[in-house]
């Protein structure tokens, strides 16, 4: 995923589409929204879902495996097998990880009434995190779409973000929207120097103000 | 039933009495807060996403730290053939079994799926420290169970009422030597792995130094044969049940007074290095320590209190032969292993390292346990007295004139290998 910095305005519609997909508590959230200062008089926004980092530390210090990765990368929680000690949490670099102190229980203020959640509940007492809607990218996929090109295979967030600050794609295929986009624009990554290797890139705001795409 | 009443009150009133009582309400307490922690969740705590783990992980650590005489004195009387200090042995191997179980109790409390608390026997990701830790706790505490069954043994009801079980637990006490390997072997394992369950933490540069497992290590032994000696020699003022053999006592506390003074040594070199340049979070980190909130923890009950003036008294030698004043320094030190474990837990979550571009990089958060993890945690401390209690009037567990004789002849390898 590419998050473009001078495309976000920080509306949170990422962190609502989020919550109404993935049925999570009003109290928690997967991917925030956060302050990242100003530059020239204009406020810069720093959105951040899970990295899906290639060696994550969740991943490594999870006692039974609750943390595990996808062979394509998604770093995946099995909210079966977690026992809730939150060494996890711990370890993220990035507090990706939040963990349900409480049942959720009632209304999800963030589901319209048009639809309805594709993801389980979690139950009290594991912590739950992004998941790059493994689930839209699996039945997209098996319907032949590609994800990041058809909606219907794309995270939640990427698609409902008004200005399009959020890009998805393979990034280990070098001709996708997402490694285009890496090659033509300077990008960062966060903690870069902890060697997670986030899957997570940040195109940051131009000092000029241009906005490129 | 009228026996039973007409015996609580006839006793009620005495120390003993008191005491039982005493601790009868805090276990009490305890089973109210840690059931409403059951059925509530971990919501009634005052953990956070930002700090997840506070002060049940800190009862945890410390108790599984000042179980840590158990293994070595064990190892010093059954591998290396000191066996004059066997019996010192046997209050540790009791002392042991009981931090154990007050360490899984405060595990149990903490995780948030305790009844998935199997899980973590059955999937294994031995990447993970954790699961190292989990594993050797499990183990050695099974071989804790064997460990004190000789000790069990002792108990006079259970020898008038069932002789032969008696009789086959105390003759576990032959595989002494077998049991002290390897106990020595799970504990070496996981009581620094613990430390290094921090040490690993990359994201929170406090904690990441590969020192973090030796100085797990080193504390529990400090710490667990410190309570061992203070724990025998208070139930010795207290109890007529209780026998030490002050001689010996006193040998061990001199040996821990030099171990002392390797450790503050070793925390002078960690304290210049973590000093020396600044590094993002971790700087922050040991301001904290040294001079912020935790400031007072880390200066009075690490170091001065926890390590500097008990050194002076276990070395000194008329503090050292006063029985007052050494088993003040013995105090001081378990305080003082106490206090570094909270310490270093807690630093790595009130230190907020932000993930931010730009951004100022620090923060500081702050922790203070609610009622109920104040309750359930002072339980756990009320169980581990009473079992200590109940021990020693009733298991001997501290008595000094025993000597292996009385396990019949034992005959230890070791032993031998020293002679010689
Ligand atoms: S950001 Fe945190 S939760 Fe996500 S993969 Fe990395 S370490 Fe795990
Ligand atoms: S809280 Fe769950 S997912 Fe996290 S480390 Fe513990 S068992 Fe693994």
């Amino acid at each position: 995923m590419v998050i473009d910095q001078s495309k976000c305005t920080g509306c949170d519609q990422c962190n609502l589409a989020c919550h109404a997909h993935n049925d999570i508590n009003p109290e928690l959230q997967w991917t925030k929204v956060l302050d990242a200062g100003e530059l020239n008089g204009e406020k810069v926004y720093l959105p951040r879902p899970c990295m899906q980092c290639e060696h994550a530390p969740c991943v490594e210090v999870c006692p039974v495996g609750a943390s595990y990765y996808r062979d394509d990368g998604i770093v995946m929680m099995d909210y079966d097998k977690c026992i809730g000690c939150r060494y996890c949490m711990v370890a993220c670099p990035y507090d990706a990880r939040v963990f349900n102190w409480k049942e959720f229980t009632g209304e999800n203020p963030a589901v319209p009434e048009w639809g309805e959640p594709e993801v389980d509940r979690r139950p009290r007492g594991v912590p739950e995190k992004c998941s790059f809607c493994y689930n839209r990218i699996d039945r997209g996929m098996s319907v032949g779409l590609v994800p990041g090109v058809d909606a219907e295979a794309t995270p939640a967030c990427v698609v409902t973000c008004p200005t399009g600050a959020r890009i998805f794609g393979d990034l280990n295929d070098p001709h996708s929207n997402v490694s285009l986009v890496l090659k033509k624009h300077p990008s960062y990554r966060l903690r870069e120097n902890l060697g997670t290797n986030p899957r997570v890139y940040y195109l940051p705001v131009r000092e000029d103000g241009v906005v490129e795409d | 039933m009228k026996i039973i009443f007409k015996t609580i009150r006839e006793n009620i009133f005495t120390p003993w009495g008191l005491w039982l009582s005493f601790l009868g309400v805090l276990l009490a307490t305890a089973l109210v807060a840690g059931l409403s922690v059951f059925w509530f969740g971990l919501s009634i705590t005052n953990l956070t996403d930002i700090v997840p783990w506070g002060l049940w992980i800190t009862i945890d650590l410390s108790s599984i730290a000042v179980a840590a005489g158990a293994f070595s004195l064990c190892a010093i009387v059954y591998l290396f053939g000191f066996k004059r200090y066997e019996p010192i042995a046997r209050t540790a191997t009791f002392i042991g079994f009981t931090g154990y179980s007050m360490a899984m109790m405060a595990l149990l409390l903490d995780i948030g799926r305790p009844d998935r608390f199997w899980k973590s026997f059955v999937y294994w990701n031995t990447h993970s420290l954790l699961w190292e830790v989990t594993m050797c706790v499990g183990l050695y505490f099974t071989v804790l169970v064997f460990e004190v069954m000789p000790i069990v043994a002792s108990f006079e009801w259970l020898r008038k009422k069932f002789p032969r079980i008696a009789e086959k637990m105390e003759h576990m006490h032959h595989y002494a030597p077998v049991l002290a390997i390897l106990g020595l072997g799970l504990s070496s394992l996981h009581q620094s792995s613990l430390g290094a369950v921090y040490g690993v933490i990359k994201a929170r540069p406090i904690w990441y130094k590969p020192e973090m497992s030796v100085m797990f290590m080193f504390t529990a032994i400090l710490g667990g044969v410190a309570l061992t000696l203070f724990a025998s020699m208070l139930a010795a003022r207290l109890t007529p049940k209780a026998k030490v053999n002050d001689i010996l006592v006193e040998r061990v506390s001199q040996v821990l007074g030099y171990m002392m003074i390797a450790y503050l040594y070793w925390r002078f070199w960690d304290w210049l290095a973590q000093t020396y340049t600044y590094e993002p979070g971790r700087t922050e980190a040991f301001k904290l320590l040294t001079s912020g909130t935790l400031s007072f923890n880390f200066w009075f009950g690490e170091m001065l209190f926890g390590a500097l003036i008990p050194t002076i008294i276990l070395l000194y030698k008329p503090t050292r032969l006063s029985p007052f004043w050494r088993m003040l320094g013995l105090a001081m030190i378990v305080g003082g292993v106490v206090a570094f474990r909270f310490d270093t837990n807690i630093v790595g979550f009130l230190t907020v390292i932000s993930y931010l571009p730009g951004e100022a990089m620090i923060s500081y958060t702050s922790y203070s346990p609610s009622l109920v993890e104040w309750a359930a945690g002072l339980g756990i401390i009320a169980f581990g007295l009473l079992a200590f209690s109940i021990g020693v009037k009733y298991l001997r567990v501290v008595d000094h004139r025993l000597t292996s004789e009385e396990y019949e002849t034992v005959h230890v390898m070791a032993d031998d290998a020293i002679k010689a």
